[in-house]
């Protein structure tokens, strides 16, 4: 039987989409895919206030990698949001260890739900340590991936990029068109034995 | 009752926030980026009562932390809750065999970690 790539990708852009948007909400930041162009954003990479996180991930039959891309504001902003804001004082949340690790925290717990969606779908992936990125050594990084990702915005404003790019077997896109993708457990969820 | 309680984590945001909403619960917080790092701590017999733990770290991975806590006996004397983003029941049922007590798929909620590690504190 042909698997219908077209469609098994479609179902994967929408696992990606929700768990970026639920990543950020977490944080108090309630961002919306955005259909034009993230070119804006995108040029911020050029500048030393962009900061990313690239994690590669691998598995039976899959491969892929998974990036961010924003400004230091923005994951400055959030880091003082949500339930757990850092109480820090200001100049320390402004700190760029501190935007760098979270910029590498989004990457990793953004692949994070996906991994649990795909799994219950069957699809298995283990990933690496992600890895920051910030200002034109983004801009390097933004060059090897895909031409069309995806965007996120406040209101208008494009505030948030991601790539999701991967390459997977026939079988296992069909896995993941027959898969349920409800994790088995959700994010939150405690579990005491 | 104060507890001193190590957070690993190889993230400082993580491991800042765990730390901020544990602190203001009453306990003592020490970090730890790695499980390399974590079972130096344990092995130095510095009262810690319980170790809240990521999975996926370099150096030392949680799991193979709790596969080494296990074989030096250093589980009869803390507890271990794995805090990370990972949910499959097959991983949660390893480290469960391995002598964790509790399992938190990221993020959590302020109440409800500081509810699950009272319990677990409290429990035998």
């Amino acid at each position: 039987m042909k698997t219908d790539h077209g469609r098994a990708k479609a179902k994967v852009h929408r696992i990606v989409t929700d768990c970026a948007v639920d990543f950020l909400a977490t944080y108090a930041t309630h961002v919306k895919p955005h259909a034009g162009s993230a070119t804006e954003l995108v040029k911020v990479a050029s500048s030393t206030q962009s900061v990313g996180a690239v994690v590669t991930f691998s598995g039976t039959n899959i491969r892929g990698s998974l990036a961010v891309l924003s400004a230091f504001d923005f994951l400055a902003g959030c880091l003082q949001r949500g339930d757990t804001p850092l109480r820090l004082p200001h100049e320390r949340v402004q700190d760029w260890s501190f935007v760098r690790d979270f910029a590498k925290e989004t990457a990793n717990q953004i692949l994070g739900r996906i991994k649990n969606r795909l799994a219950s779908c069957g699809v298995g992936l283990e990933a690496r340590t992600p890895t920051a990125l910030c200002g034109q050594v983004a801009k390097g990084m933004i060059m090897t991936r895909s031409r069309n990702p995806l965007v996120f915005a406040v209101g208008l404003q494009p505030v948030f990029v991601l790539w999701f790019d991967y390459s997977a077997s026939n079988e296992t896109n069909q896995l993941i068109l027959d898969g349920s993708a409800v994790p088995a457990l959700c994010e939150g969820d405690v579990a005491l034995f | 009752m104060t507890h001193r309680i190590l957070i690993v984590d190889d993230s400082i945001i993580v491991r800042q926030q765990i730390g901020s909403t544990l602190k203001e619960a009453g306990h003592e917080i020490v970090e730890a980026g790695h499980g390399e790092q974590a079972l130096l701590i344990l092995r130095a017999q510095s009262r810690i009562s319980l170790v809240i733990c990521d999975v996926n770290m370099p150096v030392m991975n949680g799991i193979a932390l709790l596969e080494a806590l296990k074989r030096e006996g250093l589980l009869a004397t803390c507890k271990v809750l794995m805090l990370t983003s990972e949910a499959q029941p097959d991983m949660l049922e390893r480290a469960r065999k391995l002598g964790a007590r509790g399992w938190i798929v990221k993020p959590v909620s302020p109440k409800n970690l500081v509810t699950a590690v009272r319990k677990l504190l409290q429990s035998p």
